[in-house]
């Protein structure tokens, strides 16, 4: 490489991003075959580095939504498009009733009343759990009801 | 408030500025947006400081909740993307759950390929490669600063009002970088 061709190159290095190209800069490349090849390439690459963090992410990104929901609880309850699920919830609310009644029946025959008591203390205990649990797993589900039924009223 | 990323005749300045004043008037979509726009670039700087999704994802969260919270006081007088990587910067390096050391962006995987050409691809390759040769060569937090100017599209005066080190050291690291990758592309050239 000459020493001109050095120094422009060192010239060209030095500059910023989109800084103007001086004219005594210009004219080599014009003429300089090689300097114009080393330009073309170095500006390539300073754009196929800058381009990948350019590209959009789809609005129905995961925290787009997450973002979304705390600052504005209506707007993310429009975007989200699968319903909750309590299917799963309803049948082991039912399975759970269906136990305890089969446990009440069995133990009101054997005639027990502390066994009764018992039991009752029990259904009560378990009763609490399950709604405690069904509640704190679906916070979002009464809070995008009660948002709805707000804007409803 | 929609306007699409490739908008003709339509800067990112500008769309920026439109967007910002739809999001500081309420409408959520245009926040929405802005997020689409620039949630790479968060990401990236997040993986960066704390080397693992759940934290990176965490930490995108809360420099976007922020960002809503301060919108109000972006005055335009830098560009957009500069005024939110400050204040992503400011976040991860004042973060409890950040990681010691500096993870340079060309040692990710996690951002996508806009469809390349091949000739592309390689200059890419070989920008990384200059990035990574060059980012041994410095003391470790200058390592951001080439991130900063190859990979987030930062000017030094950029690079210097976000990171607080002084422009003239920027400008040299970065000369060295350059100076590698130019050597690396003349054999690119050459091949």
């Amino acid at each position: 490489m000459k020493d001109t061709c050095t120094k422009v190159m060192d010239r060209f290095l030095e500059l910023d991003k989109n800084e103007r190209i001086p004219l005594s800069l210009t004219i080599h490349l014009l003429a300089c075959k090689k300097c114009r090849t080393q330009v073309r390439l170095l500006s390539l690459a300073e754009k196929t580095a800058a381009e990948p963090v350019k590209i959009p992410v789809p609005l129905n990104d995961s925290s787009i939504e997450a973002v979304l929901a705390k600052i504005h609880p209506g707007y993310a309850s429009q975007l989200s498009k699968s319903p909750i699920s309590l299917s799963k919830w309803i049948i082991s609310g039912l399975l759970m009733i269906f136990l305890l009644l089969a446990f009440g029946v069995i133990t009101n025959h054997a005639g027990s009343g502390r066994l009764l008591v018992a039991f009752y203390l029990m259904f009560a205990a378990i009763v609490t759990g399950y709604c405690a649990l069904f509640v704190g797993c679906n916070m979002d589900f009464f809070v995008k009801k009660i948002e709805t039924l707000k804007l409803a009223i | 408030m929609t306007i699409s990323q490739n908008s003709p005749g339509i800067s990112a300045e500008k769309r920026d500025s439109i967007l910002i004043k739809s999001a500081l008037k309420g409408e959520t979509a245009a926040f929405a947006q802005l997020m689409s726009l620039y949630k790479r670039r968060i990401q990236a700087l997040g993986m960066s400081f704390f080397k693992n999704t759940a934290d990176t994802e965490d930490f995108v969260q809360e420099v976007f909740i922020r960002i809503y919270t301060k919108l109000s006081t972006f005055k335009g007088n830098s560009l957009f993307s500069t005024w939110i990587t400050r204040i992503a910067y400011n976040m991860a390096v004042n973060s409890v759950n950040r990681r010691k050391e500096y993870l340079p962006i060309a040692d990710e995987t996690i951002l996508p390929d806009p469809g390349f050409s091949p000739e592309e691809k390689e200059i890419r390759r070989i920008t990384v490669e200059a990035v990574r040769t060059a980012v041994k060569e410095l003391p470790k937090h200058y390592a951001i600063c080439l991130d900063m100017y190859f990979f987030y599209d930062m000017s030094y005066q950029e690079i210097s009002d976000t990171t607080g080190f002084p422009v003239n050291t920027i400008k040299s690291h970065i000369f060295r970088a350059k100076k590698i990758l130019r050597d690396k592309l003349e054999h690119f050239a050459v091949v």
